[in-house]
């Protein structure tokens, strides 16, 4: 190993205590590249199919990327891979913090835990010394008191774990870091909980290399300068933080309201980015290695909600427990904000149950008495905080939404599935895909389910962010389901790439990093050459291996790449967008023939081949 | 009076690429312990960067049992001899600002010694590193 990787990974069995250190395989480095590289051939290689993702045979690994621990902007993250107990499918989620660098100072890229352990245990990992500990003392605490008894105990340590939703087996808990942290989606917490393993403390001493150190500087220094030249890098989010689309993303009927009823939302002014800087933010911070700083400190002084600090809410937070929940109190959101990152729970999918819950309750298909006594009208921010509670909780109506939307709307039965917002499993996220058409293609056909990030192309779509290396110029329009496949396919494959690099996605985003940087990045990191073309081709290798994972071992067809009925039927009431709905059919055949999937959404043996994906193609068809 | 490098904590967002690109320029890897610069990270988001103020009066080498920190004459910069430091750490355990460090790699103190080009300077993304004097 040149550079950027540390060339050892640890695979600890917690059934029986058993820690093996092993070295990192090459191939894996320069085919997969790690993150969401490296879970996807380790879950192929090892995970059964049929496995309970809450059973003890469900594999979950924490990895990194050869750019986490280094100086190539927002080189900080983490990555979790699992089979996800919300859709049954492939789960991944990233986080980025401090704790991803740490392990790599500790000396591992990567860590594979399997079983469950008979006690509830905590790891520590210091260089060398790997060890299982109790945590009888650390069960049942909250994530925010379990890093202050784990930084207590072990001075330098950086933390990753659970809060009471992961213990308590919740759908979409997350495994959180650093406090603030999330590795949000799927539910890689309720794995983790299962596991009965409650967090990880890692420090260390080691060196990350870096193959070409001069031209490594040079990479980085135009790297920087295209980020601080790029408004949504330079201005919007440090200034105002993600949650600077709000305005924006309403004015353009792209803001889930109501449960998607619409997307506009009257009181978005209230619940932006601008308000918050004005209010409730004391502190503009940075994770690990970033210079983009878009992470708000923020406290709530005086009021109903006086004393709620966390970071955040972000964007995508704000419009959980903000417009999605009719909720124009800001000081609310970011109670409800603290408390899911205390619990441990992912603010996307609960804001989803939540409001699901109060149009069910609205519609009069869920009595009060369901509603476990609360009055759940739209816009009822201290209902929306106590169910929230209750969810991680696991009481009454709370333990149903445990179960995640899809689920719950299951088990409520008198239609309630009408009114349940999710893809595959995972709920849905802060764009309404009315109003950005690429985005409900996007949502989709991502291999974990509903998910926004890979990619969230109405950066170019709403706000005209466009790519020279990419082909994406001129004015695109986001209502007319034309050249969407493209837009996505292209923007997919530099986000999964920086779910692979062990950067944030925030920097190519908006198209502001280019392939060519990032490939100059790697390459002068690791000191494998890798050309823009080698980026985008090992992210369709990944992309594709994810969806041939979906496929062949848990029975994704071209039937479940589809949208919640409110998406497809109903036509947006107001906003840019009225009387449309996301015409998902044409847009889908162009992706797959873009993507060469055959008809049923499979990756044809050509194009694995292609990929190099052989012992992929070699199970097409058993 | 002789140049150092002072932070202004409020400015600190706490990213450590200060850390990085000391360690970057002058070891030649990533590794924040191995760095002359130190962000401590607290409660109410305190972030607090640590680094040598170049005392006239300096504990750290009045301390030392080897003579090991000594003051250039013409730049007032201390520095600490790679040969005489025994890696003690009593200098670690008077310096008034956590300043100074032990290095992981072969066990010495170090320590800012204003470098040439102050990468931690040119990287900072907030300018929360000032050059005064």
């Amino acid at each position: 190993m040149q550079g950027g990787y540390t060339g050892k990974y640890l695979d600890i069995d917690l059934q029986n205590g058993t820690v093996k250190v092993l070295p990192l395989d090459k191939e894996m480095t320069v085919k997969y590249v790690g993150g969401g590289g490296f879970n996807a051939k380790i879950l192929w290689d090892q995970l059964p199919a049929e496995v309970d993702p809450l059973a003890p045979e469900n594999i979950l690994i924490i990895s990194t990327g050869p750019m986490t621990g280094t100086l190539a902007p927002t080189g900080n993250s983490w990555y979790v891979g699992f089979k996800s107990p919300a859709t049954g499918i492939y789960g991944e989620g990233r986080g980025g913090g401090y704790w991803g660098p740490e392990l790599k100072f500790a000396g591992y890229d990567y860590l594979i835990l399997r079983g469950r352990s008979p006690k509830p245990v905590y790891l520590y990992i210091e260089n060398d010394k790997v060890e299982l500990l109790p945590a009888d003392d650390l069960w049942g605490l909250d994530f925010f008191k379990t890093v202050d008894q784990l930084e207590e105990k072990h001075k330098g340590a950086r933390v990753l774990g659970i809060g009471p939703a992961g213990e308590n087996l919740v759908r979409f808990a997350c495994i959180m870091s650093d406090r603030y942290r999330a590795g949000g989606r799927g539910g890689a917490g309720a794995v983790m909980g299962s596991k009965q393993l409650k967090a990880i403390a890692v420090c260390g001493t080691s060196d990350v290399r870096v193959a070409d150190k001069e031209g490594f500087i040079e990479a980085l220094r135009d790297a920087n300068k295209t980020l601080m030249a790029h408004p949504a890098t330079a201005t919007l989010l440090p200034d105002f933080g993600t949650a600077s689309l709000v305005n924006g993303m309403s004015a353009f009927g792209a803001f889930p309201t109501r449960n998607f009823r619409s997307g506009v939302f009257e009181g978005a002014e209230k619940i932006s980015g601008e308000t918050m800087a004005e209010t409730i933010l004391v502190k503009t911070r940075g994770c690990y290695s970033c210079n983009i700083k878009c992470t708000r400190y923020t406290m709530v002084k005086e009021g109903n909600y006086a004393g709620v600090e966390s970071e955040g809410p972000e964007y995508e937070t704000v419009n959980a427990f903000g417009s999605r929940c009719g909720v124009d109190n800001l000081e609310a959101i970011a109670m409800a904000n603290m408390n899911a990152n205390r619990y441990g729970l992912d603010t996307i999918s609960t804001g989803t149950l939540i409001s699901f819950a109060m149009e069910l309750y609205e519609e009069g298909i869920l009595s009060k008495e369901e509603c476990n006594g609360l009055e759940l009208t739209f816009g009822n921010h201290e209902a929306m905080n106590q169910l929230l509670e209750d969810i991680a909780m696991r009481k009454g109506l709370g333990d149903i939404l445990a179960e995640g939307v899809k689920r719950a709307a299951a088990r409520i039965g008198r239609q309630a599935d009408k009114y349940a917002m999710h893809v595959k499993g995972l709920e849905l996220t802060a764009t309404e895909p009315r109003a950005a058409q690429d985005s409900g293609l996007g949502h989709s056909v991502a291999s974990r389910g509903g998910d926004h990030l890979r990619p969230w192309s109405p950066a170019y779509t709403l706000f005209n962010f466009g790519s020279e290396e990419l082909g994406l110029g001129g004015t695109p329009d986001p209502i007319v389901p034309d050249d969407k496949a493209n837009v996505v396919v292209q923007m997919q494959r530099v986000s999964t790439f920086t779910d692979m690099n062990g950067t944030c996605k925030f920097i190519v985003l908006c198209n502001t990093i280019s392939p060519s940087q990032l490939a100059r990045l790697h390459t002068t990191i690791t000191g494998i050459p890798f050309t823009s073309e080698d980026v985008m081709q090992s992210a369709a290798r990944v992309w594709n291996l994810q969806r041939a994972l979906n496929n062949l071992k848990f029975g994704v067809t071209s039937s479940d790449d589809t949208l919640p009925q409110r998406l497809l039927n109903e036509p947006a009431p107001e906003g840019p967008a009225k009387g449309k709905v996301v015409e998902l059919d044409k847009m889908k055949r162009e992706y797959y023939q873009l993507e060469g999937w055959d008809d049923n959404g499979v990756p044809r043996r050509e194009r694995l081949m292609e990929l190099g994906l052989d012992f992929v193609a070699a199970e097409l068809g058993k | 009076m002789a140049k150092k490098l002072v932070a202004v904590k409020e400015k600190c967002v706490g990213c450590r690429i200060c850390e990085l690109a000391c360690s970057l320029y002058l070891e030649d890897v990533f590794n924040p312990r191995r760095a002359r610069i130190k962000v401590e990270s607290g409660y109410n988001a305190l972030d607090l960067p640590h680094i040598c103020f170049q005392c006239d009066d300096a504990p750290c080498a009045s301390s030392c049992p080897e003579n090991a920190i000594v003051r250039e004459d013409e730049t007032g910069i201390w520095k600490v001899s790679k040969e005489k430091c025994i890696g003690c750490g009593d200098c670690l355990d008077v310096c008034p600002y956590d300043a100074i460090f032990i290095s992981p790699s072969d066990n010495i103190a170090i320590k800012c010694e204003l470098c040439e080009g102050l990468p931690c300077k040119e990287y900072c993304p907030n300018e929360a590193l000032l050059l005064e004097g």
